[in-house]
């Protein structure tokens, strides 16, 4: 889902880059330096998750761990991927420099999103729930937002939509099985770092 | 006047005995094991998952004359089928298209004076490829009645088409090649992660102090 250069119209790319850039301020009024080393960590994941491909038929996907960002980030998750995504298109050349900000607005957004729905199941301790919530719900949520902007860019909305969505449902399926496994674990081991339980005082 | 005064306001001093120290980290408590085996089985999966082939859309194509043909691939060497590949000429303009078959091959016809480019679209993936009118060999020249040996031009064209033929799996491979996602990309990305984290981190804790 890294867009490249070239496919999105201008005003789209604008309005994107736009809506990215205000995401990463409130990111970074959130970003208090305790939680600097998970945005660090988050981001670090996110950047080598790309590499893990997921066949899926004719073609193939990849991982990206974008809702595990969002739950332990919250809006963070803003500066985090977008630091992973600038080095993911100049080290890898995964996604256009110019579609940055739009890739950002397309990673961090339903990660936020994902996150925020995902809160209140870690906050009544069901950390497997909340990462099915965060890990699928980002995916899925980014796929349709991807949709939304090829379709804005002038591809008809529901076909280019579906496919996305549908070739993404098996990564939102190991996604979901992996940030329920790392939420678990991190629950268990460091409730500390999660920003839902902290805010719980558990 | 010694003996009965008691620490009562003193914090406790260290712990003498270790079965005591239940609230600390000990390298033996069930934490650090738990993390330990999980921080394995991260380091087993990361020995043998290897970067692969970048995840992007990729296009080979080679021409003789006007006649382009090639296929298209993501990383990792699959070959979607029914992919749109256009072929557009020096101004931009689409002077042909058509979709990709089996094994992501295409083959069309499309005239152009100068450089070609071969754009493969799908699904906000996107490839291209150039086709530089000098090193893509010209349409094979007709034969004259006289054997080839006689005719010089019709010689150097037979050689030329021989010779692309010939070195197209080379340009394949290192086509292929040169978008390979390299370890040292990969750890290169993650020093950069963990320097900004740090120099981050330094900065604020300089505000602070």
């Amino acid at each position: 889902m890294h867009l490249v250069d070239g496919l999105l119209s201008t005003p789209v790319l604008a309005i994107g880059t736009a809506l990215a850039a205000g995401g990463v301020a409130v990111g970074l009024k959130r970003l208090p330096a305790e939680r600097l080393p998970q945005a660090a960590m988050a981001s670090a994941v996110f950047f080598v998750a790309s590499l893990v491909h997921v066949p899926v038929g004719p073609s193939s996907v990849h991982l990206l761990m974008s809702g595990l960002a969002g739950v332990v980030l919250g809006w963070a998750a803003f500066p985090a991927l977008l630091v992973a995504l600038a080095l993911q298109a100049v080290f890898f050349g995964f996604g256009g420099l110019t579609a940055l900000g739009v890739n950002t607005l397309l990673m961090a957004g339903p990660a936020v999103l994902a996150g925020m729905l995902a809160g209140p199941l870690l906050k009544r301790g069901k950390p497997v729930a909340a990462g099915v919530v965060a890990g699928g719900g980002a995916i899925v949520l980014g796929a349709t937002l991807c949709g939304v902007l090829l379709a804005a860019s002038g591809e008809a909305f529901l076909p280019i939509a579906r496919t996305l969505v549908l070739l993404h449902l098996p990564v939102a399926a190991i996604e979901a099985a992996v940030t329920g496994a790392a939420l678990s674990f991190l629950l268990r081991v460091r409730p500390e770092s999660l920003p839902a339980t902290a805010r719980a005082g558990a | 006047m010694g003996q009965d005064m008691e620490p009562q306001n003193v914090e406790p001093g260290p712990r003498r005995h270790p079965a005591d120290a239940r609230d600390q980290p000990r390298h033996d408590g069930w934490r650090w094991r738990y993390t330990r085996s999980l921080l394995f089985a991260l380091a087993l999966l990361a020995a043998t998952a290897s970067p692969a082939a970048a995840h992007k859309l990729k296009v080979f194509a080679t021409a003789e004359g006007p006649h382009v043909q090639g296929y298209v691939y993501l990383g990792g060497g699959v070959r979607p089928e029914g992919v749109p590949v256009r072929v557009l000429g020096p101004d931009g303009r689409v002077i042909a298209e058509t979709t990709t078959g089996p094994e992501g091959r295409f083959s069309l016809d499309a005239a152009a004076d100068g450089a070609r480019t071969v754009v493969a679209t799908t699904e906000g993936h996107q490839g291209t490829w150039t086709l530089d009118p000098a090193v893509e060999p010209a349409a094979p020249a007709s034969t004259t009645g006289d054997t080839p040996a006689t005719d010089t031009a019709a010689l150097e064209s037979l050689v030329e088409h021989a010779v692309a033929r010939q070195i197209v799996p080379l340009r394949e491979q290192l086509s292929a090649y040169e978008d390979r996602t390299r370890w040292h990309d990969v750890l290169g990305g993650l020093g950069w992660i963990a320097g900004l984290f740090g120099l981050v981190a330094w900065v604020s804790a300089r505000r602070k102090g």
